[in-house]
């Protein structure tokens, strides 16, 4: 495998992009079990399929149709949710199904051949375009900027919101931004496991993590270790035996989860 | 000064009127119990105070200043902690969070000064033993005092605790009670509990909160103040409370 990464782009272009997966994943990952935005982020990434379809059908990148989608989600689920009593688990849930059936209607209305949709619904690292790891090295670039440079804050608002407001902290600006690097994670991590199991890989690492340290800083480190192991893993696994990267990596990770329950209880 | 000002404060749940025209002045430096039954809206009030809950009407004055205007002076320990204890964070972290600034700075450290601060707080409150303990390791009464070290960092000028004895024992709890004793020397104090005991050993003056406010005052309360706040006071009293903080001493109350 080491001369074919040599040889070819493509093959490159996959480490790459696992390499930056792993740490989006690392670090949102944590933040989102953390904060239990779980569903959250599920409902995100699967309204962003609506995006995709509308990239098709208005022949612009997808990728950047999921970015939209994904983003303005993430700004209304958190409008609505605070201007009104709906329970945010009800609003994911609409948000989720309508995202994927404007989605289904936009490539149904795109003419010609139908797009093919699974390398967005279930990933292939295998064919990340340039433009991909361009957007995936700018989106990676700003998760981990903001996250560095606000660590103690987030730390605060992550743990304790009601007592970062009483010291003054803005926690409804680090809301909106922390929905919308959700949103900007979820877009890098698309093309890597697709649409579908990208929770999978934002909260399996973290949560084997989570297993082993008590320490903020040590879990997303761990955790984006964890998903280089696992996407590499995952990768060769996808590359020698001609399968979807995005199920081998998942399954490789899950199972490695329920692996270290195991010899954690034991 | 009165350190605190709330003014005609009304606040509805929906359709649920939590609390009602409630007006109290605390004094710099009083040591305050509010005593009520559950439900009367006593962590609601204290929310207010802090301007978690903004109230349908009335306004709330700190030193004479809007909540806005004022910078860092209040301290807070909830009643229920609204964090989880499994999160990833160890005390010591817990306590620097009182040091955060509020406005936000790019790649924020904690200074020396900070960290002499937390230390003295840790070594004060009898934590540094377990400074680098995950939360969720620590009693009952630890993370209570862990709480208490966190709104100390603040350097408040006023300090509002709900119900924070509620769930320590009894040593514990005579030793929070003597520190907020101690700190009241500097701070103003107000503390929701339903302790009558401590109220009396320890508290400069107490109110009665049942929806609207129907005392303020000496800590020596009448009769027939208690039953109005109450509805049943017998029921209350004999579950224990002592005697002691009523003037008119009611023999046949005894159990
Ligand atoms: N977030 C909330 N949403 C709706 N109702 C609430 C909320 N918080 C408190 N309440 C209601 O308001 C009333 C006062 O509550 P609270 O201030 O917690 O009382 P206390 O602290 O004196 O027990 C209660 O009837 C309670 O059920
Ligand atoms: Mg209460």
């Amino acid at each position: 495998m080491i001369e074919a990464f040599l040889q070819y782009v493509f093959l490159q272009r996959a480490v790459y992009s696992a390499v930056l997966a792993s740490i989006v994943c690392g670090i949102i990952g944590t933040i989102i079990i953390e904060k239990k935005l779980v569903m959250m982020s599920g409902g995100i990434a699967h309204t962003s399929f609506g995006g995709i379809g509308m990239g098709f059908f208005l022949k612009i990148e997808p990728i950047i149709g999921a970015l939209i989608f994904s983003v303005l989600t993430a700004i209304g689920i958190t409008t609505v949710r605070r201007r009104t009593n709906t329970n945010s688990d009800t609003l994911i849930g609409i948000f989720w199904a309508m995202g994927m059936a404007l989605g289904i209607l936009f490539i149904a209305f795109t003419p010609g051949y139908p797009p093919d949709i699974s390398s967005y619904l279930f990933g292939d690292i295998l064919t990340v375009t340039e433009l991909d790891l361009k957007i995936m090295i700018a989106l990676t670039g700003l998760v981990i900027f903001v996250i560095v440079a606000l660590f103690n804050y987030w730390k605060a608002y992550l743990f304790d919101e009601e007592f970062s407001s009483v010291i003054g902290i803005k926690t409804i600006f680090l809301e909106y931004f922390l929905f919308v690097l959700i949103a900007l994670a979820i877009v890098a991590l698309i093309r890597v496991v697709g649409i579908i199991l990208v929770i999978a890989l934002l909260t399996i690492p973290p949560a084997i993590a989570k297993l082993f340290t008590f320490d903020l800083k040590k879990m997303i480190l761990y955790a984006i270790f964890l998903g280089i192991v696992f996407s590499f893993l995952g990768l060769w696994i996808s590359y020698q035996f001609n399968i979807a990267s995005g199920a081998s990596i998942i399954l490789l990770a899950g199972l490695t989860y329920i692996a270290a329950v195991i010899i954690k209880r034991s | 000064m009165n350190a605190i000002e709330v003014k005609d404060v009304s606040v509805y749940y929906g359709n649920l009127c939590a609390i009602r025209d409630v007006n109290l002045n605390v004094k710099e430096k009083e040591f305050l119990g509010i005593i009520g039954p559950n439900g009367a809206g006593k962590s609601t009030l204290l929310k207010v105070i802090l301007g978690l809950i903004k109230p349908v009407s009335g306004e709330v004055r700190i030193f004479g200043k809007d909540l806005k205007e004022t910078n860092k002076i209040l301290g807070y320990i909830p009643q229920t902690s609204g964090f989880d204890r499994n999160f990833p964070i160890n005390v010591l972290d817990v306590v620097l969070m009182g040091r955060l600034k509020n406005r936000l700075s790019l790649f924020h450290r904690y200074a020396k000064e900070d960290m002499e601060i937390v230390t003295d707080l840790l070594d004060k409150l009898g934590l540094s033993d377990v400074r680098d303990r995950q939360i969720g390791q620590l009693s009952g009464g630890q993370l209570q005092r862990v709480l208490i070290a966190r709104a100390l960092a603040i350097e408040p000028k006023i300090i509002l605790l709900d119900e924070p004895t509620a769930s320590i024992d009894a040593n514990s709890r005579s030793q929070i009670y003597s520190l907020l004793k101690e700190l009241n020397e500097e701070m103003t104090i107000v503390v929701v509990t339903h302790d009558l005991a401590a109220v009396s050993a320890y508290f400069d003056s107490i109110a009665c909160l049942n929806k609207e406010l129907h005392y303020h005052g000496d800590k020596e309360l009448d009769e027939e103040t208690v039953e109005k706040i109450y509805g049943c006071p017998v029921e209350l009293i004999a579950h224990g409370v002592p005697h002691r903080v009523f003037k008119v001493h009611e023999e046949g109350y005894d159990d």
